[in-house]
């Protein structure tokens, strides 16, 4: 009588390839429940809670198609995933679950995230093409998606908008890779669900799953580079029995300034970072409650800081000839002191056709800016709340989504001196997307109506404002897609706004971090942007091919210019707006492998960005050079005599980036450079890795266009040749 | 009899499984500990600093500044006065930049009628043993 009631509480399943072979290993994923479990050695798995019927359930295979379905409680689950020679997962080509939407019918790429893998998160999601970075070494990095940042990219941390300041190329992403599994990314203003404002793309991360299973899993990972003498460690713990689960994850990282091509040492790009999560997930029956909490806390230095015109400056006066680490791991002036914490409650409910789904956020972000030792140069508290409920709803081929977003934010000063005045504003935003599909076509449609208050009120002497202003209007976007045999074509076309944030209403004063002062304007108007995008895939078992060209249009296009005068040494900055601003180009991923050397894989991606300023002879600040990104890689699986000597895989990177002559005013010509990586993975046993990477191998001295310190000395250079060795061993 | 063994060996798997878990939970732990008391945000220890005067020219001139008792670091109150607005630096005599720029005899700082000159107490890269 028991073993039928367990029976009946289980969700049991079996996955098999082709040719009926019954596979092991294969993720599970419950993607509405966010459970993750393996199938065993005889293809099969099993939960020992009953899934709500209409959860999808998405299974995934190294070297397999992956396969997403909705299931049916009275409906025995066998699944069936094809052997793939080329894996084009990341540029969308193979079937995926999204939190951002469906990939056949939205242009949506992902990237996992490796603390293995990668020097940085931000880095690892530069290998997608058209993204970009803007940095000063490892402690300040921010994502450039087609040349657009700041608040024109919008971030998510597990579905909670990630509010930090995000207006100055000076303040970084605000969190690390702890604990998170992938990223999705939509480029362009297409993102309904998420927001209006994000007219340069959307970037979701999102954490590993919970997990079940009778034994904790967990890890120790830790990583070094003889660069910047980087110590970064971590680790992880995930726990799930019968209707609870529970993961828990640590960092502590710390990093000396890094090594130049010349041997010199950028003095204070030194930075410190810990970070603390956890969630806590209950299930029962059809409605689960999930919590999360995460502490990021970081002190990253400013280098390239100077009194008087960054260019003029000397690198010899921005660099230290040798370092102690006895004392240049200790935190100098100017830097930035950033403490992040995370709240996140969700609930959702399924029952037949429909999930309701709640979530309410907190975001809080304390940053303090010091040039002074005794006193910061400002000290701000922005918390953010978020509340966005929401319905799916499953009729047939279609999908409905109904929602809305509602967001609440203050920003207050905690010190008299501040460049950014006390500010509130209140956003709701109700959308309706409608998704179709059948067999090789679909379409899907979505409306948002975005109404946003914003209240200034700072009468602290340095500001007198009262300011009390509104904002609304609709988001559109349209998308359609077919398949005809191996060819996929998709068109979606985009129309989104952007009101003008607080700091670049009425910013007033130096910004240590830019070696800026900055003057807002507060007659800036709402920004709008249409985008319009193809993309073309095909594939065969040998060959992958995407081509995504892609034309953003943007009016009132809020940026940032020099004045020609000068105040308390600065150079002055004021916001200003352009009537007209074009964004094209063309993305393109090529995939081969060798149908005689199986275990050879060969990737290129082309990232081609043309913009134009109509109001201006000069282009627009920031936008990246074009490039070329080359990966070679040999996966050593079926080579007994290497495997013996613990080897994985080698791969071979290389990145060329075009000279960038369209440049705005207050910035130079960047030449053309070349960067070699060499990176080899070893694996001691299935528990134990180990990756061994050698980075700039031809020890290139270059400063990419959009680096934070192109602007300063001639332009500071990235680091020189290093190598990295990150360790990471599962139980 | 089967029964009893079995039962052993649940009890004895079980035993091992919570060893395991005390053992990573002492390990979390630890590494909770060890990550709080080194979250210490802004651990610089040494709370004096040596200071200048500077000229926010293009390339940032500096003179070197000895406090009250002549020597070359700024601590406490003595620290936080220098970088305050309103700090007047007296020179008696005549200072010299590393480049050999003289600053002449007079007050300066941000509270005296040479405002342009600031007072500034951050570090700066070794650069001595550069090899140029």
């Amino acid at each position: 009588m028991m073993n039928i009631f367990l029976l009946y509480c289980q969700t049991t399943g079996n996955v098999f390839s082709e040719n009926n072979t019954k596979l092991s290993d294969v993720d599970v994923y419950f993607i509405d429940q966010d459970i993750l479990t393996l199938t065993n050695e005889e293809g099969t798995f099993y939960i020992e809670n009953e899934t709500p019927n209409n959860s999808m359930i998405h299974f995934f295979k190294q070297g397999y198609s992956s396969k997403t379905i909705k299931y049916e409680n009275n409906i025995e689950l066998k699944v069936i995933l094809e052997k793939l020679h080329i894996d084009l997962d990341e540029v969308g080509v193979t079937e995926s679950y999204n939190e951002l939407g469906n990939n056949r019918l939205t242009n949506i790429e992902k990237k996992s995230l490796s603390f293995l893998q990668s020097n940085s998160m931000v880095e690892s999601i530069t290998q997608l093409s058209g993204v970009d970075m803007i940095s000063s070494g490892l402690g300040i990095q921010k994502v450039v998606i087609r040349g657009l940042s700041g608040m024109r990219v919008v971030t998510y941390l597990n579905g909670m908008q990630i509010n930090n300041q995000q207006w100055a190329n000076d303040h970084g992403i605000g969190f690390t890779e702890l604990g998170l599994k992938e990223v999705e990314l939509i480029k362009g203003s297409s993102a309904l669900k998420y927001g209006s404002e994000a007219i340069g793309g959307v970037l979701y991360f999102k954490d590993q799953p919970f997990v079940i299973g009778k034994k904790l899993k967990g890890f120790v990972a830790t990583k070094f580079n003889n660069s910047s003498y980087l110590s970064s460690n971590q680790f992880g713990i995930k726990w799930g029995k019968k209707n609870f689960y529970f993961n828990l994850y640590g960092q502590y990282s710390i990093s000396s300034d890094y090594r130049l091509p010349n041997n010199w040492y950028l003095f204070n790009s030194r930075f410190k970072q810990n970070a603390i999560k956890f969630s806590i997930a209950h299930r029962r029956k059809n409605w689960q409650n999930t919590f999360k909490y995460h502490l990021h806390t970081e002190a990253p230095g400013i280098p390239g800081h100077i009194h008087g015109d960054p260019e003029e400056s000397d690198l010899i006066d921005l660099t230290s000839s040798s370092l102690d680490l006895s004392t240049d791991y200790d935190t100098t002036r100017p830097n930035q002191v950033v403490n992040n914490q995370l709240f996140i409650y969700e609930s959702s409910y399924m029952k037949n056709n429909l999930k309701f789904n709640f979530y309410a956020g907190h975001f809080i972000n304390n940053l303090q800016e010091w040039e002074k030792w005794t006193r910061p140069a400002f000290d701000i508290d922005l918390s953010s709340s978020q509340i966005s409920p929401s319905i799916r709803y499953n009729a047939g081929n279609f999908t409905m989504h109904l929602g809305s977003q509602i967001n609440m934010l203050n920003n207050k000063n905690n010190i008299n001196d501040r460049l950014v005045p006390d500010a509130s504003s209140f956003n709701i935003g109700p959308y309706a997307i409608l998704d179709y599909e059948k067999d090789n076509y679909g379409f899907n449609s979505g409306v948002r109506y975005d109404y946003k208050n914003l209240k200034v009120n700072d009468q602290s002497g340095k500001f007198n404002i009262d300011y009390d202003e509104f904002f609304s209007n609709i988001s559109l976007s349209v998308g359609i897609y077919y398949k005809l045999i191996d060819h996929i074509l998709r068109f979606t076309y985009s129309g989104a706004y952007r009101a003008p944030h607080f700091s670049e209403l009425f910013s007033d004063g130096v910004h240590h971090g830019t070696n800026r002062y900055e003057i807002g304007d507060d007659q800036l108007k709402i920004e709008y942007a249409n985008q319009f995008e193809l993309k073309y895939q095909w594939y065969n078992d040998h060959l992958g091919f995407v081509i995504n060209p892609f034309a953003q249009y943007i009016s009132d296009f809020i940026s940032i210019n020099p004045t020609g005068s000068n105040i308390d040494g600065y150079k002055v900055y004021n916001y200003i707006q352009y009537d007209k601003v074009e964004l094209m180009g063309v993305e393109m991923n090529l995939h081969y492998h060798p149908h005689q050397l199986h275990n050879l894989h060969l990737e290129q991606s082309y990232s081609f960005l043309h913009t134009k300023n109509k109001d201006d002879q000069y282009g627009l600040a920031l936008v990246p050079a074009n490039s070329i990104k080359t990966k070679a890689l040999f996966d050593f699986s079926n080579y007994e005599n290497m495997l013996k000597y613990k080897f994985d895989y080698i791969s071979i990177n290389h990145t060329y980036k075009f000279e960038q002559d369209s440049y705005a005013e207050y910035e130079s010509l960047t030449p053309a450079y070349n960067i070699l990586n060499v990176q080899l993975g070893l694996a001691f046993n299935r528990q134990f890795h180990c990756v061994f990477s050698l980075n700039n191998v031809l020890n290139e001295e270059y400063s990419p266009h959009i680096s934070r310190v192109r602007g300063v000395a001639g332009g500071i250079p990235n680091p020189g040749r290093f190598f990295n060795v990150n360790l990471k061993y599962e139980f | 009899m089967k029964r009893n063994t079995v039962l052993v060996s649940v009890l004895i798997k079980n035993k091992k499984m919570k060893k395991i878990n005390y053992f990573l939970s002492a390990i979390t732990l630890t590494a909770v500990v060890t990550m709080t008391s080194c979250s210490k945000d802004d651990d610089n220890a040494d709370p004096c600093h040596e200071c200048h005067i500077a000229l926010a020219d293009k390339s940032e001139t500096a003179w070197d500044i000895t406090n009250a008792a002549g020597g070359e670091d700024f601590c406490g109150q003595e620290l936080t006065d220098a970088e305050s607005s309103s700090y007047v630096y007296t020179v008696t005599d005549t200072l010299y930049s590393s480049d050999g720029v003289p600053l002449a005899p007079g007050e300066y700082g941000p509270g005296s009628a040479n405002s342009q000159y600031e007072i500034h107490c951050e570090d700066h890269g070794e650069h001595d043993d550069h090899d140029h």
